[in-house]
């Protein structure tokens, strides 16, 4: 088969008539960033096949129309239809099989019957028409339904249209040692070999029962004969019922297998997403803890207003006014008590014919001195003097009770207090301090834990995996039961080569009873078929490992052609042969040591080499020049060199291949948010392949000016064929 | 003198009713801040103090500081927490210390006082202490009219006290 | 094709050696001749058989009656 073109009609983000691919022989390589309808243009060619488009949730399975229904019409058509439209999503594919053309067709309707109610197709149709000299004309409805199959074989597709890394896993497997054993049994004739056994083995049984007969009925030995024969009956149910649960553990490995290989190409995803997730915890966490030190920072200012004195910051003024009342006080009472004892003094120059004590007391009852005839009240200086004639206070010198010591202490106290709080200003300023920094620090993890968001949501988008925890669980557990199985599957595979050693020995056994009473013939063929059955085992077994090699060989071809230009260390695949008969790619170095840790790019050029070595060395079916190469993303882990060398080997093992790379692709200088093809790295690329006598097809997805790729209302798709002059 | 500060400290100053809201939005209603609630549910409720004595020492510096000492009557009044229970201790005694330099009297006066003349110092005192605090709220009640969320912001508060000066001026 | 499967299973040191079958022999080998060597007859009919038979019990039952015929 030979692509010639596609074309998309209002299919998913290709909106309108006009989107129109035409592919050439050689490399098609078709250019688009993230968002510009790279996986939809891969899922228009799984649709026009398989009526379905690639299911984001799991891996390998496609959604079927009859699920999808108007979500295959884009969102712009839909959003502009008015009442009563017809849309019709569309995708005609031209391709030639045996120089003869074909248009693929594939329609799906809606009719828009209200605003919230559509009138969905419950199907797709397929039309299918062969050219006729210039016409395409109807092919009958029995070529209609085979030409996919005639196109491209279930069998095949899987290895030659594939979609990034999910794709990749899925046919090559390289935790599961089916994997490969599937992929030999399917693209080589080793099912033959089966035959063979079973016709060998089944020939040998009749001759066996043949010869038992023969041997009951002559026996010299009857009781050693029915003993034997008893424990080859045991042994033989024995048997059959462990091949039975022999192959049911199989069917379940396969089954787990199956689920392992649907979560595996998430299982990076899920990771990632999970390590971000526990990153936006630790940030969520610390973040709840700024905001709640910046709370506290809040009532650290009002506690510091009464435990740090700040309430009293700038009030020295009332100190100081203190401080003058307080002074005056003491000039004050420095004059009063002078003054008082000066009197004191004038007192002892008074003649020494004081009145009597009865005449004192007099006085001071009256309030009154009777020596001048002057009234002295109570409190009086007066009185006071009066007072200092009686002798017990005669010696008192002062009378002043001042207040001066509680007064001091007052002042030292508040002098305290002013210093204290004179050290508001510079405890405040560090307190805003530290709460500005919390609150930077605050605003930090904010924009930090939402750049975590967008890229969890990034990577649900760009991989589909929207509960991480559940695929890492669901992964975790497939893992478990294909452990499990491949563990019981061991143990059925030696209670099976125990139980057929026993056979053989009771065979024997019942032979030599048998020496001198049965016809010779009997025994001698009983013996050839038996030697045919082990025979063909053998071969098999040696057929298959000529396989493997030649596989391992065509793959360590690829895998350094892709790998050497790169300069970096790349190694040797190596098929390793796992108990059960499957094989586990691994990478040994130079020096023959197994490298453990690979990374991505490693990986998937190894499983790259390994779907081309599929292809190549199937060369007697010639699966690379009858079927093109159809590949979304399958480069996104590679550098740029390793990128080309790629490219280059796909276009030197394929005769057409389609790959569709976000690679290849540079910011528009003349355009805000747009990418224009780099030239020069493709012309590069187009040198390259000139050498070798390939061709290269250059085209681009874009997006129309203002269109935005998150607003799905408003998307649609230019594509555009790139000149590379 | 220790029976003056005595008398002053066992009395129950009055904060005008006028500013009962005022008070209750800017302090937790309880009047013992230690007796129930953590600070953190005292954050919560977006109040700037812990109690009302804290609110009434706030006003009453702010009145003393801009001078603004009000006619108070006492019977339009609400009393609280006697001020021999205000935390911290030596913020009381400041102030008691700038009443005193603010006072109508010289410390003579206050020399070796009977009982009843404590008293009666005291309550000059006291009451000197309500009018400026009735002034502060004043000044309060005024910045809350402009800005009714602005001590909800405890830098707010602190900072308010800063630029009290500044305020008198303008 | 059916010779080099033929050549493929004779290729087996065990059979070779059991059933003396030189490489000589191999080479001369032609599917539609008859063939002295007993082995060598039962694996070409095996893969005559594999090729022509309805089903594996029929092919086997023929490999039977092949050798009945041939040891009598």
């Amino acid at each position: 088969m030979k692509i010639h073109s596609i074309q998309l009609k209002n299919f998913l983000c290709y909106y309108g008539e006009n989107n129109r691919i035409d592919f050439k022989d050689g490399l098609n390589l078709v250019l688009g960033a993230n968002g510009y309808g790279k996986s939809k243009l891969y899922d228009a060619f799984q649709w026009v096949f398989k009526d379905g488009i690639t299911d984001e949730k799991v891996t390998g399975r496609l959604k079927q129309t009859e699920q999808l229904k108007k979500a295959l019409i884009s969102d712009k058509a839909l959003a502009e239809a008015k009442i009563g439209d017809k849309l019709k999503c569309e995708v005609i594919i031209e391709v030639t099989l045996a120089q003869e053309t074909y248009q693929l067709i594939r329609k799906y309707f809606a009719t828009k019957q209200s605003d919230e109610i559509w009138i969905e197709a419950r199907s797709s149709s397929l039309d299918v028409y062969k050219k006729d000299v210039i016409h395409f004309k109807p092919v009958s409805e029995d070529f209609a339904q085979s030409i996919t199959q005639k196109l491209i074989p279930d069998e095949v597709m899987p290895y030659v249209w594939f979609q990034g890394e999910r794709g990749v896993n899925s046919i090559i497997d390289t935790s599961s040692k089916d994997s490969l054993k599937r992929v030999i049994e399917r693209l080589s004739d080793i099912e033959r070999w089966d035959e063979y056994i079973a016709i060998s083995e089944k020939a040998a049984i009749t001759a066996t029962n043949q010869f038992n007969t023969a041997l009951k009925s002559s026996t010299r030995n009857r009781q050693d004969y029915d003993d034997l024969i008893k424990k080859q009956r045991d042994a033989q149910s024995k048997l059959v019922i462990c091949i039975e649960e022999l192959k049911n553990a199989q069917k379940n490995r396969e089954a787990a297998s199956e689920k392992s290989n649907a979560v595996i190409g998430k299982l990076s995803s899920a990771n990632k997403i999970s390590l971000i997730e526990r990153k936006k915890e630790d940030k969520i966490k610390e973040y709840k803890n700024v905001t709640s030190e910046i709370e506290n920072s809040h009532l650290n200012f009002t506690k510091g207003l009464f435990k740090e004195s700040w309430l009293l910051m700038d009030t020295k003024q009332f100190l100081l006014k203190y401080e003058e009342k307080y002074n005056r006080y003491l000039e004050n009472l420095r004059i009063r008590k002078t003054t008082e004892d000066l009197a004191s003094q004038s007192q002892d120059r008074l003649p020494r014919g004081i009145p009597e004590r009865m005449h004192v007391q007099s006085m001071l009852d009256k309030q009154h001195c009777l020596v001048c005839d002057r009234p002295a009240k109570k409190g009086t200086p007066e009185y006071k003097s009066i007072e200092q004639l009686l002798p017990e206070t005669a010696t008192k010198k002062n009378s002043i009770k001042d207040i001066e010591y509680d007064l001091r202490k007052l002042w030292n106290a508040g002098f305290t207090m002013t210093e204290k709080s004179g050290r508001a200003d510079q405890e405040i300023i560090e307190a805003i301090k530290k709460k500005d920094e919390l609150v930077v620090r605050q605003k930090e993890l904010k924009d930090e834990i939402e750049a975590l968001v967008s890229s969890v949501n990034n990577e649900i988008l760009n991989s589909g995996v929207e509960k991480a925890a559940d695929i890492i669980a669901m992964a975790t557990v497939s893992n478990q039961d294909l452990q499990k199985y491949s563990q019981t599957i061991g143990k059925l595979e030696r209670d099976k080569e125990a139980l057929e050693n026993s056979l053989k020995f009771f065979e024997s056994k019942l032979k030599s009873l048998s020496i001198g009473e049965i016809d010779s013939l009997i025994t001698k063929k009983m013996e050839l078929l038996s030697d045919l059955a082990q025979l063909a085992i053998r071969i098999k077994a040696t057929e298959y490992k000529g396989l493997v090699d030649l596989l391992q060989t065509k793959a360590n071809e690829h895998y350094e052609r892709i790998n050497k230009p790169t300069g970096a260390f790349y190694g040797n695949i190596k098929f390793i042969e796992t108990t059960g008969g499957g094989f586990i790619p691994e990478i040994f170095d130079d020096s023959g040591e197994r490298v453990s840790n690979l990374n991505t790019s490693q990986t998937s050029s190894m499983k790259l080499a390994i779907i081309m070595a599929i292809i190549t060395a199937n060369h007697k079916r010639g699966y690379a020049d009858r079927y093109p190469l159809i590949a979304d993303a399958p480069i996104s882990d590679f550098d740029a060199k390793k990128a080309k060398s790629f490219l280059i080997e796909a276009s030197n093992t394929f005769s057409q291949s389609i790959i569709i790379v976000m690679d290849y692709l540079i910011d528009d200088s003349t355009r805000t948010n747009r990418y224009s093809p780099d030239g020069k790295r493709l012309k590069d690329l187009r040198d390259s392949l000139q050498q070798e006598g390939k061709l290269i097809n250059v085209i681009q997805l874009d997006l129309p000016t203002g269109v935005v790729s998150t607003n799905r209302k408003e998307l649609s798709i230019n594509i555009k064929a790139v000149d590379l002059i | 003198m220790k029976t003056l500060i005595e008398k002053f400290e066992s009395k129950e100053p009055h904060y005008p009713n006028v500013y009962r809201n005022l008070v209750e939005k800017l302090s937790r209603k309880k009047e013992v801040s230690t007796s129930e609630g953590t600070d953190e549910e005292q954050f919560e409720r977006g109040k700037s103090f812990g109690s009302y004595y804290e609110c009434y020492m706030y006003a009453a510096i702010i009145g003393m500081r801009a001078n603004n000492a009000l006619p108070f009557n006492r019977a339009e009044g609400t009393k609280f927490l006697k001020i021999e229970s205000w935390k911290p201790k030596p913020l009381t005694q400041y102030i008691f210390m700038s009443l005193l330099a603010l006072a109508d009297f010289e410390f003579e006066q206050i020399e070796d006082l009977t009982e009843e003349q404590a008293n009666d110092k005291a309550n000059e005192l006291l009451y000197l202490l309500e009018s400026y605090a009735k002034g502060g709220f004043e000044i309060i009640e005024k910045q809350v009219k402009d800005d009714p969320t602005y001590f909800e912001n405890t830098l707010n508060t602190v900072g308010f006290l800063k630029n009290q000066d500044k305020r008198i001026a303008t | 094709m059916q010779i080099e499967v033929l050549r493929t299973f004779l290729k087996d040191p065990e059979i070779k050696a059991k059933y003396k079958i030189d490489d000589e022999h191999i080479d001369s080998l032609n599917m539609t001749v008859s063939e002295p060597n007993i082995m060598i007859t039962l694996v070409k009919e095996l893969i005559v058989k594999q090729a022509e038979a309805p089903s594996i019990n029929v092919a086997a039952a023929q490999l039977n009656t092949v050798l009945d015929h041939r040891l009598k």
